[in-house]
């Protein structure tokens, strides 16, 4: 009986140092490790995305696709400065394009784009011009990198003289 | 001390022959009980009569038949240690079962030699030792292992005198343990090679015990053998081994019954892991999954940090992501009007002239022009209707003028997905 009590006080005490040693691993080893482990899978994920989108950025076929909507762009700047930059460059194409312009003027103010950092700012312009000046003045326009689309736009033909065009165009550039 | 005899059976496990020097042979008259009452008798019974305490034996017994409401038992017994010592040695052979050698000697004296008689005592010389055992019913029942043999007992110069003479003392006393008179009423039958022995039997007769050579009889070999008597006689042991090993019937005094079970047991259990086995291999195996797991995440982070820090050199990451988006934004806003222009002058019929276009990306696009033919706007609207970027074509107005006999029409459309409210 006592022999069988021991051997049973024993094993107790063996189960016992397990779990104790267990808890001690755990707390001191485990539990660190498994949350450098955490950290290191939530770097892995940040780091991939970076990869992907540099991937994406550098596939050439979407590249491609891109550069075939977007031939330039560059990065909006503060309100004043797109202002500026956007109006002499728009004005600049008008009279590279031959159109004889009668009025150049931004409508509203800048304008939040939901889940964008940036906001939208309107530039109207009237002028005349015959038919293949502005078709010139609508294909220079993807040159210009601080354009974004064509909000509006009317193209009627003169009343006296049907060549001579009025054209009425709303574009539209981001500002920081 | 220890002898063997080995001989492959049919499963191709040899069966060895263990030498009974070392074996005491007991015979019992308990009362015909059931069979697991028998047990608890002749333990109790055999406990008596056993020269050690029965935890230290091995017994193996055999129940005979029933006399006068009683069984006859015959019991062999040996020491554990003895027997453990012999298994452990013979282990390496693999072998199916380990047998008796004087039972081995009853089987093959049965089946090869004559006479066939049911109750005798056959006595057997070997090179060193000469086996004297007791059949009854044709089994082996008490047996006694003397410490002269043949090579004892014919000498270069002839039979020794001194050798003889202790061999019929001792097979006198073996008779008389035996339970039979030693000139009277029990058959002694001294097994014959041919040569040898005949001098020994002759000098057993004339020492006054009445005994008789038992020789191979060859026509109960069924095969065409080779085999002569001499050599029958020489590997009878091994002959006999396979005999019993053949006869499955054959109710044998399995002294290494205990140990073998205890093996195969040790086996089955090394063969099938026990379930703390399993849980520890389960567990190293997933803290190894884990720990491997750990490695390549770390390994990757590495590579792609190496990566990033090579082209963050070159660009902001943040800036990149965002000068992306925008990009893909504007892609999405931007509307092909020189597309829109050329596709409605494609559309528009030679006698139509337009007057206007307005394009919003609120609001449908809207056309404005003149015919004096009816017939043109329709195909004009046809025309628009059959472009897969333009859908619901529609007339606003259609007015025909009075001075110059014109009509002036609008249409508006809606072009890919601008102008939807």
């Amino acid at each position: 009986m006592i022999e069988l009590a021991n051997k049973r006080n024993k094993r107790a005490l063996i189960i016992l140092a397990v779990v104790a040693g267990f808890i001690v691993i755990s707390d001191c080893a485990i539990g660190p490790w498994l949350d450098d482990w955490e950290e290191v899978r939530a770097s892995l994920a940040i780091g991939q995305g970076k990869l992907d989108l540099i991937s994406a950025v550098h596939s050439p076929t979407k590249q491609k696709e891109l550069a075939e909507v977007v031939p330039a762009f560059e990065m909006p700047q503060g309100e004043d400065e797109q202002r500026l930059q956007f109006e002499v460059k728009v004005n600049e194409q008008l009279q590279k394009a031959g159109i004889n312009v009668t009025n150049l003027q931004y409508v509203g103010g800048a304008k939040k784009q939901p889940g964008l950092s940036v906001k939208l700012l309107r530039l109207k312009c009237q002028g005349k011009g015959k038919f293949d000046q502005i078709m010139d003045m609508l294909t220079r326009l993807n040159e210009n990198p601080g354009f974004v689309s064509i909000e509006e736009m009317k193209i009627e033909c003169g009343k006296e003289k049907r060549e001579e065009m009025e054209m009425t165009l709303m574009v539209s550039t981001f500002v920081q | 001390m220890f002898g063997q005899n080995i001989l492959t059976a049919g499963s191709g496990r040899p069966v060895i022959g263990y030498d009974c020097g070392c074996v005491a042979f007991y015979r019992l008259n308990v009362p015909a009980v059931k069979e697991d009452e028998l047990q608890t008798m002749i333990a109790l019974q055999a406990e008596a009569l056993l020269p050690l305490p029965i935890e230290e034996m091995d017994l193996a017994w055999r129940v005979g038949t029933r006399r006068d409401g009683k069984f006859t038992i015959t019991i062999a017994a040996a020491r554990k240690r003895q027997l453990e010592a012999f298994d452990r040695q013979m282990r390496k052979y693999k072998p199916a079962r380990i047998l008796l050698a004087n039972e081995a000697i009853v089987k093959g004296w049965q089946t090869l030699f004559t006479p066939d008689v049911d109750r005798a005592a056959i006595i057997y010389l070997d090179n060193s030792t000469t086996q004297v055992c007791l059949v009854d019913e044709g089994k082996l029942v008490l047996a006694v292992t003397l410490d002269v043999g043949r090579d004892d007992l014919i000498t270069t110069e002839g039979l020794s005198q001194p050798s003889a003479e202790r061999l019929v003392q001792d097979i006198r006393n073996s008779m008389e343990r035996f339970g039979g008179s030693t000139a009277g009423d029990l058959k002694i039958y001294v097994l014959a090679d041919g040569i040898a022995v005949e001098r020994i039997t002759d000098y057993l007769s004339a020492a006054g015990l009445n005994v008789q050579t038992s020789m191979v009889e060859m026509a109960k070999l069924k095969s065409n053998t080779s085999l002569c008597r001499e050599e029958i006689y020489e590997y009878l042991v091994p002959i006999g081994l396979a005999l019993m090993e053949l006869d499955e019937d054959d109710q044998k005094l399995d002294l290494f019954e205990r140990l073998r079970a205890a093996g195969e047991e040790k086996q089955k259990k090394r063969r099938v892991p026990s379930l703390k086995l399993s849980a520890a291999i389960v567990l190293i195996m997933l803290a190894a999954f884990a720990v491997v797991s750990y490695g390549i995440d770390v390994a990757r982070l590495r590579k792609i940090e190496t990566a990033l820090g090579k082209v963050e050199a070159d660009i902001d990451i943040n800036q990149l992501e965002k000068e992306h988006q925008l990009k893909k934004v504007v892609a999405r806003q931007r509307a092909d009007v020189l597309e829109l222009l050329s596709l409605i002058n494609t559309c528009r019929p030679e006698e139509l002239l337009l007057d206007s276009v307005s394009f919003n990306k609120k609001q449908p696009v809207a056309v404005t022009g003149h015919t004096k033919d009816k017939a043109k706007i329709y195909e004009f609207r046809k025309n628009l209707q059959k472009q897969a970027d333009i859908k619901t074509v529609r007339p606003q107005s259609s007015v025909a003028s009075d001075k110059k006999e014109d009509i002036s029409f609008t249409i508006t459309f809606i072009y890919k997905n601008f102008g939807k409210k």
